[in-house]
């Protein structure tokens, strides 16, 4: 019996070691990248690359690096216009997206500034709170 | 005993080789497309779904017509320019095959407006500069709307005015293949990779198909 035990036990972490992997190597499965790949993945795609110079790039956006208090309005309003992303010009509009709340717009874009920004820019609810707030009654007004 | 043993090996590989060969012979040379869409018995004979002939409009304002495809392969989808659901997608696996198929001349592939009035070629011709489109491989359409939704139809895809729909029309992200007389041979999921990856080698199969056939398939 403890002969079968020696035997069994270096296969039985193995086994563990081959979970634990699985788990830290998981992607983010947080409900901000629920929310994105829901509303979101369709236009900016999987990894926020965009689409050639019709869609611009969440992944390191000069956009999304400069201007974070204007980005909870543009996600729920929509954008219009030209806009200029890492040295391109993009002319494409933007839909709106009304029917998600405060708390999913501030869940979307923790992850979409923790996956494509490294982090840098801090968000905070309260902040996010007072952006939306002032947002204009229809948001095309936000062109830089 | 040494020799028979050996006599024995000898056979079971040589069964084993015979095996792969036939096996590999089934995977690579013998893969068939079907024929999709409705077939007719005319006097005795199978007459398959055929696209009809047609006109449209394309990106440079110039008149596309059955005459362009006539003896290629392409492959079609629907969309629309101001679409905010599926067709970002679409046009992503779209310019995969644009790329994988460059040095191809008989390859087209036609993206079909399924909202002409805004997308007009001047519409169209921003999206295709925009994409970095080779337009002489990828034609954007416009034309009538009655015409699209007729040969959306022809095309087995689905497309309908639905103003609950994202952006008012309602319409699956199909591709579909058509060989060189006209007919229908996949459809695959426009928005998934891997379905995408499976068109792209069947459109493989297709071009060896039309090789082996003398030019038209």
């Amino acid at each position: 019996m403890k002969n079968v035990l020696n035997f069994t036990w270096p296969i039985l972490l193995i086994i563990a070691l081959f979970f634990l992997r699985q788990i830290l190597q998981r992607p983010t499965s947080s409900y901000g990248a629920k929310v994105y790949q829901q509303h979101c993945q369709n236009c900016h795609m999987e990894e926020g690359q965009g689409l050639g110079k019709l869609i611009p790039p969440l992944e390191g956006s000069s956009y999304l690096a400069e201007f974070p208090s204007l980005i909870p309005c543009l996600i729920r309003n929509g954008i219009e216009g030209p806009m200029q992303v890492n040295g391109i010009l993009y002319d494409h509009p933007m839909p709106a997206n009304p029917e998600l709340s405060d708390e999913e717009i501030y869940q979307l874009m923790r992850f979409m500034y923790a996956e494509w920004q490294e982090g840098t820019t801090e968000l905070r609810r309260d902040s996010m709170v007072s952006w939306l707030e002032a947002c204009p009654e229809q948001g095309n007004s936000l062109n830089q | 005993m040494l020799m028979a043993l050996d006599r024995r090996i000898g056979f079971v590989f040589f069964i084993g080789v015979g095996i792969l060969v036939v096996l590999s012979a089934c995977q690579s040379g013998s893969k068939i497309l079907p024929i999709l869409g409705q077939k007719k018995i005319v006097d005795g004979d199978t007459v398959f779904h055929q696209i009809p002939d047609f006109t449209f409009i394309n990106q440079d304002s110039l008149p596309v017509t059955q005459e362009l495809v006539e003896g290629k392969i392409y492959v079609t989808d629907f969309f629309f320019t101001s679409c905010p659901s599926i067709c970002p997608k679409m046009s992503q696996q779209m310019l995969r095959i644009q790329e994988r198929f460059k040095e191809e001349a008989e390859v087209l592939l036609l993206s079909h407006s399924i909202d002409p009035t805004y997308d007009t070629p001047e519409v169209l011709s921003g999206y295709a500069e925009k994409l970095e489109i080779d337009t002489k491989k990828w034609h954007l359409l416009t034309g009538n709307w009655k015409d699209i939704y007729n040969i959306s139809d022809e095309y087995l895809a689905v497309v309908a005015k639905d103003s609950t729909a994202p952006g008012g029309y309602l319409h699956s992200g199909h591709f579909l293949l058509v060989d060189g007389n006209r007919r229908i041979r996949g459809a695959y999921d426009g928005t998934q990779a891997k379905q995408v990856d499976r068109l792209m080698n069947d459109m493989d199969v297709l071009l060896e198909e039309m090789l082996a056939e003398g030019g038209a398939p």
